[in-house]
């Protein structure tokens, strides 16, 4: 829509690579980054952009954090501008995940490193109990919504059907509500 | 097996309506339930280092594929998991009312957001069964969940300080 504006692609990659690297505790602590980072310090891109591509890149599926960087990697570089942005967001976690992986392999089953993980593990239910809250606030708005997912939990608990075509049944009867209130309409 | 990583971590990123933690769920099914690629601990384990990294939570995707397939593994997982909605986020910028704002598009979203929801509800259940123990890990959670509620502590704060309660209280 916009013409790519002027930036160049290896100084996007570095930008990113540095945002992936400090950017710790979610989706909210990226979005503070990127936004000192671009909208503040280099001045390419505005906050309201960088609004607009978090408002539309969630209503699309996947991690927001990198759907961002994408969004803006495209407006200020096109399509280079976007895979290199997402690649050089990612590309820290992922090397921190390997060492992660690698060392797990070695030491997860001693004694001590076997209860920490335990006890992180306990953490992650709590944190997770928070991830559910925060996702059914704006997603289950009325009763069809409430419905809905009360049975893709029961479907997944006791049926066992696989999780995707629990994610993709629900989207179909979505389509199908809009559908015959397109239908209603006329 | 890497192929299979690839594609069933692309199914994973193209169906996480409501972003990186809406997909867990997707991933705990495909990894535990539906595979056993690897054990709900070694799952709760992959989330934990999910959250503690910086970035996106779905590099849990990583860790997996490096369990499953080592080296080669973790790249097709990571690229499975990120390459689909990254080409659609661009995609959604070139032509931005367009596709993003689709209605049918938007539609599917209305129905498949609640489903995960749902599904991360079966996934806090199976996991709880794994890893709540005792009672002192179920308070552990309890605090964690609290914390994030009530304050906006890092993430990576709250799982070092239940790393060392672990210890702690394991002795």
């Amino acid at each position: 829509m916009t013409p790519p504006r002027e930036t160049s692609l290896l100084r996007l990659g570095w930008t990113f690579l540095k945002i992936g690297t400090f950017g710790f505790g979610g989706l909210a602590a990226n979005l503070a980054l990127i936004e000192r980072e671009l909208a503040d310090r280099q001045r390419v891109i505005s906050r309201e952009e960088i609004l607009e591509g978090l408002t539309y890149t969630k209503l699309l599926p996947g991690s927001t954090g990198v759907q961002v960087v994408s969004y803006l990697g495209w407006r200020l570089r096109g399509w280079p501008g976007a895979l290199v942005g997402a690649t050089a967001f990612v590309t820290p976690a992922a090397v921190a995940m390997l060492a992660i992986a690698v060392l797990y392999g070695r030491f997860a089953r001693l004694p001590s490193v076997s209860l920490a993980l335990h006890g992180m593990a306990a953490a992650v239910l709590g944190l997770l109990v928070l991830a559910v809250w925060r996702l059914a606030r704006p997603n289950i708005a009325d009763r069809v919504s409430a419905v809905l997912a009360g049975a893709a939990f029961v479907v997944g608990y006791w049926m066992h059907l696989p999780a995707a075509w629990i994610v993709v049944l629900g989207g179909l009867i979505g389509i199908a509500i809009e559908w015959s209130r397109e239908r209603g309409a006329r | 097996m890497t192929p299979l990583l690839f594609w069933r971590f692309l199914l994973v990123g193209l169906l996480a309506f409501g972003g990186g933690q809406a997909a867990l769920p997707l991933v705990e099914r495909i990894a535990v339930a539906d595979t056993g690629w690897i054990t709900p601990r070694t799952f709760a384990d992959a989330v934990a280092f999910g959250y503690a990294t910086p970035g996106p939570v779905l590099i849990t995707a990583t860790f997996i594929g490096y369990q499953v397939a080592g080296l080669l593994g973790a790249l097709a997982a990571t690229l499975g998991v990120f390459l689909g909605p990254v080409l659609l986020a661009a995609l959604a910028a070139q032509q931005v009312q367009r596709f993003a704002q689709n209605r049918w598009l938007r539609a599917f979203g209305r129905g498949a957001a609640p489903a995960v929801v749902g599904l991360l509800g079966v996934t806090l259940v199976s996991l709880a069964q794994h890893t709540l123990t005792g009672w002192t890990y179920a308070a552990m959670a309890l605090v964690a969940a609290a914390l994030g509620f009530a304050t906006k502590t890092n993430p990576l704060l709250i799982l070092s300080a239940a790393a060392l309660m672990g210890i702690l209280l394991g002795r």
